[in-house]
């Protein structure tokens, strides 16, 4: 078992099968145990299953949902919004910043000139220059941007994949919330809900040549006939238990064995993670490169069936030099996103996937003295897209120097509860924290009709 | 017998500092002279080994970073090393033979490296009275140690979860001192952790941090029997690793913590007691001849060896009071005075000290307290309270964990001054100092960081023929004005050229010049800065901090090296050079302007060339960087003023790098910049209309400097399929309209920031500025209503050409609307 996972399979269970440890091959019998591990806490599938019985929640109508997916690309550090989404070409040269801007395929809207593939996407995205919240520490506008809550010293708040997960469970026999390709933080996790709706991480990099999904696979030198002999010989060991124990649990095990095992051994869920089995052109479309290949498997979580994708991308805390900063990070950032839009769009799955790109706050409107911007987070840009929200929109403005917002504001909440809103989820239904507290989804949001279709 | 020694007093002092020059060999002398020589610059200095070493001996030090070629000269910022020999070992590494002077003060000492090409960083050594003994792998068990004889200095390294023993052999009586210098040496985050065990293994001492050497620590006890003890030595983190050496110094010199008092004045004798020595209060008198030499503190020494470090001192012109017991309230309250120095120890848990003194109505006081700064474990807390016994004032933290707090007397009378440790501890070392004095001028020159963590370009170094420049900084206390900068011993061929800095601004530019005949050599230079007004006679000096070791939180500097002086040095030329084209236009407020850098290359030399423009006047904003391109030779600096722009001529210069084999940098000239009153205003009243509709812009010129000619009015930040013709105007202007078609498809909304951009020629020049803002409103057309034909109402006569506000716009529609009702 890894270490941190809460729920844990029964210790003589685990003495049990350690003594049937097979030797000859790589697989252990506790690496069969833990295939599937979910989330950066180390939940086994098998236990992700089980709580996810347990769990009884009303879960919402997914019919009336324009967005049926989320992929969510987070770009930690805090990105500029001066030189992506809210260039400001008539400012001061100091608060302008090195960059030029570009035009985009919507008259009169510019974005930096590093993103010049996104500019002709620009007609299907929507830009909201408007973000705002008071919290200039990293972490803090982290949980912001993972939550819709301000943090908080008494409660941990799940994450918005975590609630995802919890109201609308499984698809297609497939987590419903992956993390591409950790979980990013301490905040993308469940919080107050049960662990079983934390994020399937997959572990690796799927822009490192030979990327495997962590757990999900069937270890190497095992092929399925010596995998189901395995799990054979664990259904032997469980019966040994089940004539000994009457443990409800133990019941519950075999099902939850049954789900785990129907993900590691089912060709289409495999396949949902396999990146190798994209043609080499879409690969290339979506660049060779972090940025690229974890979108491109963002892609094809949600098209066979995750609901909330999370990926990370880049390191975007760019206190020096900005402008070798955005050089090296945008590009790549710029070919993967709009290469995903496109994507998703080609195959018709743009209108029912939400894809948001977002940062923990902006930057501040001066160059400072090292040719950096630092945390500024009165201000700052996000991009959606799909999934009900509208094209070719840029909603809010901030003013001349990007220092603050200047027509309508987006808080947090208000841009959460929109986002649960195109999920169909109704952002004020209560969940019911440790202690019997029951706590709104997102407290006080509204939906902001402006940016919906 | 025993003597003070007082930090190595040298009688030649006060000339200029002694600079131990070696010439290299006949090799690097050609290479020196050759036209083809290989340019690096740059230089970087890591790390100076061994760590330290023992005054009295010759000694080999080998200097070790990156770019180090053609080494030439060690520059040392304190007397007592003498630099015998310099041999290059390759381009990482230089062994530098030195001798120790006998007399050499004890602990840190700074060095860089001069070569051909540049100044390296800061780094140091220490200097120790003891015979090195290396650390000797294994000694990471309790029971095989290192066995060490007494008074030897180990130098050692503490790599991850590495756990040192030592074994020493005490005798009843004796003294036993054990002090290190970990994260002191300026390497590594290190914070070391010494234990004493017995030969049961029980903990007899422990100590981690203390309150005279921060991270650093030892121990110092009497052994009261014939007795085996192990000396046990790691990271108290257990951390550690390559780079993490400690000194550990074992033998029987006396180590107190803190002197009482904790400073004197100069002339005078003044008795010492020195406390902290297990063996009890040793009490000196001193006589501070030259308060340099107490810089860094007060050395002990006695027939047992003399004190690794020295307990802090502090030197000025305060008399010395002391506190009288009882004086635990405003009764008993000590009498002291102003100026003068207070004295004091909070001698146990819930002392509180009280001292009266006479105030005058109008008097300002500083009053400074001094305990955490002199190795004192107390946390004072400073009070004071008025002829009537209330409480005025009073501080806690205000310099560290220590207090100041200024004082303003309201009243003529007697006031109180309470003295105690916030936890309301106490203790024999629990020492004290409260400094009341009437604030001064004072000053103090900086060169800012360009690096966060770095001592990148603290150094000046000006390649032959070209020019170099810098910032410098400077922070006035208790005195306002312009300043001005002196020098007084430049290398040879450097000439240095700066304005006053204005009074407003605490920075200003300066460019060092070296002819193209300089020599290759190098000083360190006393900059001074002074009021433009001598009769004022305020001065101050240049000094630095160099950044060694930064740790959490945000890599704070825990441990730097202090320097008075500032390196400069001619060095190599380089293949470039680069120069402002004078201005002759004036950047005006809200205007903007270019300035022509002009590079010269050498021939062959194409590389891309970054400039930077690091002196801003006040309101003048620009780029962080722009590049001269690879093979170019020129490039426009933009800049912008805002609406207050400070108006006068200023100073500016660009800094240029190139990598050269290390990055290079070259200065301009110090050119002259003048930012002006803008030429005109305008007033520029709001529009609107309807989708595909025309507008009006009605805009009102103000004039507020004459010019000749015809200038142009663009208005810029219109809305997508918007557009206005760009119109003349002259002196006698009075108004401008701009006709604004806008088509179907132009965006709904107020598109604020619409403004003028105008261009007013001026000389050869031409003017470019803003001038004024407005917002345009386009609403969606109003549905088309189905009425029937009417007769068209006769046309009103036109009285009057005049353009209709937005205002009166809307008046003329409510009239229209009433009148075809």
């Amino acid at each position: 078992m890894l270490a941190g996972t809460k729920i844990a399979l029964p210790p003589h269970l685990i003495h049990g099968v350690n003594t049937m440890k097979c030797t000859g091959n790589r697989l252990t019998r506790r690496s069969m145990l833990t295939n599937g591990a979910i989330g950066g806490i180390g939940l086994t599938l098998t236990d992700f299953f089980r709580l996810q019985k347990i769990q009884a929640a009303t879960k919402p109508n997914e019919e009336t949902a324009k967005a049926k997916s989320v992929i969510f690309i987070y770009l930690p550090g805090g990105m500029a919004q001066q030189e992506t989404f809210d260039p400001k070409p008539y400012a001061p040269l100091e608060y302008r910043g090195p960059l030029n801007s570009i035009e985009t395929k919507i008259a009169g809207v510019r974005l930096g000139q590093h993103l010049p593939k996104t500019a002709q996407v620009m007609d299907k995205i929507t830009v909201v220059r408007s973000m705002t919240h008071g919290e200039a520490a990293h972490e803090r506008g982290t949980h912001n941007m993972f939550t819709g809550y301000r943090p908080s010293p008494a409660l941990q708040f799940p994450s918005i994949g975590s609630v995802i997960s919890h109201e609308f469970g499984p698809r297609n026999n497939l987590p419903p919330y992956v993390c591409v390709p950790n979980q990013p933080n301490a905040f993308a996790g469940p919080g107050y809900l049960n662990d079983s709706f934390a994020g399937f991480s997959i572990g690796d990099d799927p822009a490192r040549n030979g990327f495997r999904v962590r757990d999900l696979r069937i270890p190497d030198g095992l092929d399925e006939n010596r995998f189901a002999k395995r799990r054979k010989l664990l259904d032997q060991v469980n019966q040994h238990f089940r004539q000994r124990e009457s443990d409800p649990s133990l019941e519950a095990v075999d099902t939850f064995y049954e789900r785990a095992y129907s993900l590691v051994s089912s060709p289409a869920a495999r396949e949902a993670f396999d990146i190798e089995k994209e043609e080499p052109a879409m690969r290339d479309a979506y660049g060779r490169n972090t940025a690229g290949a974890r979108m491109l498997l963002s892609r094809r979580l949600v098209e066979a069936g995750v609901r909330f994708v999370t990926m990370t991308y880049g390191g975007w805390d760019m206190h020096d030099n900005i402008h070798q900063g955005m050089q090296r990070t945008l590009p790549a950032f710029d070919q993967g996103y709009a290469q995903l839009i496109n994507d998703l769009d080609q195959r018709g799955l743009l209108e029912s996937t939400l894809v948001c790109v977002a940062t923990e706050f902006g930057r501040t409107p001066k160059i400072n003295g090292t040719g950096g911007r630092d945390h500024w987070p009165k201000v700052f840009s996000i991009a959606m897209a799909g999934g009900g929200v509208k094209r070719g929109n840029v909603y809010g403005k901030s003013n001349a120097t990007a220092s603050e917002p200047e027509d309508d504001p987006l808080t947090v909440e208000d841009w959460a509860t929109t986002m649960y809103h195109c999920l169909g989820i109704e952002a004020g239904k209560e969940l019911m924290a440790p202690g019997n507290r029951p706590i709104e989804i997102v407290n006080g949001g509204k939906v902001i009709t402006d940016l919906l279709i | 017998m025993s003597a003070l020694n007082l930090c190595m007093v040298n009688p030649n002092r006060k000339r200029a500092l002694k600079k131990c020059v070696c010439l290299l060999g006949l090799m690097m002398i050609l290479l020196a002279g050759s036209a083809d020589l290989a340019v690096a610059s740059s230089p970087q200095l890591s790390i100076i080994m061994p760590r330290g070493i023992q005054r009295g001996q010759e000694h080999v030090l080998t200097f070790s970073g990156a770019r180090l070629q053609e080494t030439q000269e060690v520059f040392f910022y304190a007397d007592g090393v003498t630099v015998k020999k310099i041999e290059q070992v390759d381009d990482k590494n230089v062994k530098v033979t030195v001798i120790v002077d006998p007399q050499c003060r004890l602990g840190e000492h700074v060095a860089q490296l001069r070569t051909s090409t540049g100044i390296s960083d800061y780094r140091t050594f220490f200097v120790g009275a003891l015979p090195a003994v290396a650390e000797a792998e294994p000694n990471n068990e309790f029971e095989k140690p290192q066995v060490i004889e007494h008074n030897v200095t180990v130098t050692g390294t503490i790599t991850s979860e590495d756990v040192d023993h030592f074994q020493i052999q005490a005798k009843a009586g004796q003294r036993i001192s054990i002090e290190v210098e970990g994260i002191r040496l300026g390497n590594q985050m290190v914070d070391p952790f010494l234990a004493v065990l017995d030969e049961k293994r029980f903990e007899v001492f422990a100590t981690d941090d203390t309150p005279l050497l921060k991270q650093d620590c030892f121990i110092s006890f009497v052994a009261e029997t014939d007795a085996v003890y192990t000396i046990l030595l790691r990271d108290s983190a257990y951390g550690g690793n390559g780079n993490c050496h400690y000194r550990m110094h074992v033998g029987q010199f006396p180590r107190p913590t803190i002197a009482f008092p904790a400073g004197a004045p100069s002339g005078a004798e003044t008795e010492i007691q020195l406390l902290g020595d297990p063996t009890g209060p040793l009490t000196h008198a001193v006589t501070v001849q030259d308060p340099d030499d107490f810089r860094n503190g007060l050395f002990y020494e006695d027939d047992q060896g003399i004190t690794p470090s020295p307990v802090k001192f502090r030197v000025n012109e305060l008399s010395n009071l002391f506190e009288a017991e009882p004086n635990s309230g405003f009764d008993n309250s000590t009498v002291g005075a102003f100026p003068a120095a207070l004295n004091g120890i909070l001698q146990e848990t819930g002392d509180r000290d009280w001292f009266q003194f006479t105030g005058k109505k109008g008097q300002v006081i500083n009053i400074r307290a001094y305990a955490q700064q002199i190795g004192s474990p107390l946390d004072i807390v400073v009070n004071i309270y008025g002829p009537d016994k209330k409480y005025i004032q009073g501080n806690d933290d205000s310099r560290g964990a220590d207090s100041f707090f200024r004082f303003t007397v309201p009243a003529d009378g007697v006031y109180y001054l309470r003295v105690r440790d916030l936890l309301e501890r106490g203790g024999a070392n629990f020492v004290y100092r409260l400094e009341l004095t009437a604030p001064k001028p004072s000053l103090y020159l900086t060169i800012p960081r360009v690096s966060r963590y770095s001592q990148y370009r603290q150094s000046i170094f000006i390649a032959k023929g070209n020019r170099f420049g810098t910032l410098i900084n400077a922070l006035r206390g208790n005195f306002a004005g312009e300043l001005k900068l002196l020098q007084d011993n430049l290398p040879p061929g450097i000439t240095m050229h700066a304005m006053p800095m204005a009074a407003n601004l605490n920075s200003m530019p300066v460019v060092f010049e070296a002819t193209e005949d300089a020599e290759i050599t190098g000083a360190l230079v006393k900059l001074l800065g002074r009021h433009v007004d001598d009769a004022k006679q305020i001065e101050g000096s240049y000094g630095n901090i160099g950044y060694l070791v930064g740790g959490p939180p945000n890599n704070t500097q825990y441990v730097g090296c202090r320097v008075n002086r500032l390196p400069m040095a001619v060095v190599n030329p380089l293949p470039f050079r680069i120069e402002i084209v004078q201005p002759k236009g004036p950047l005006v407020r809200e205007g903007s302007k270019s300035i022509k850098v002009i590079a010269h290359r050498d021939e062959g030399f194409t590389a891309p060339i970054t400039l930077q423009f690091p002196f801003r006047p006040p309101g003048v904003g620009t780029r962080g960087t722009i590049k001269i391109e690879e093979g170019k030779t020129e490039a426009l600096y933009p800049l912008n003023a805002n609406a207050n722009a400070q108006i006068r001529e200023w100073p500016i210069y660009v800094l240029a790098e190139s990598n050269v084999g290390g990055s290079a940098w070259a200065s301009s000239q110090l050119a002259t910049l003048n930012v002006t009153e803008r030429y005109v205003t305008f007033e520029i009243a709001r529009a609107a209309c309807e989708q595909g509709q025309a507008t009006q812009f009605i805009c009102k010129v103000n004039h507020v400097t004459p010019f000749e000619g015809k200038a142009t009015a663009e208005l810029v930040g219109l809305p997508p399929h918007a557009t206005a013709p760009k119109l003349e105007f002259d002196k006698t202007t009075e108004q401008l309209v701009f006709d604004v078609q806008t088509k179907a498809e132009t965006p709904v909304g107020k598109h604020t920031g619409v403004f003028c951009r105008i261009r007013i020629p001026v000389g050869e020049e031409m003017i470019v500025a803003t001038a004024g803002r407005s917002d345009l409103q386009i609403d969606r057309p109003l549905p088309k209503k189905q009425v029937a034909a009417k007769p068209a109402p006769a046309k009103p006569a036109t009285t009057t050409e005049k353009p209709l506000s937005r205002l009166e716009k809307l008046r003329q529609a409510a009239r229209d609307q009433k009148g075809s009702q």
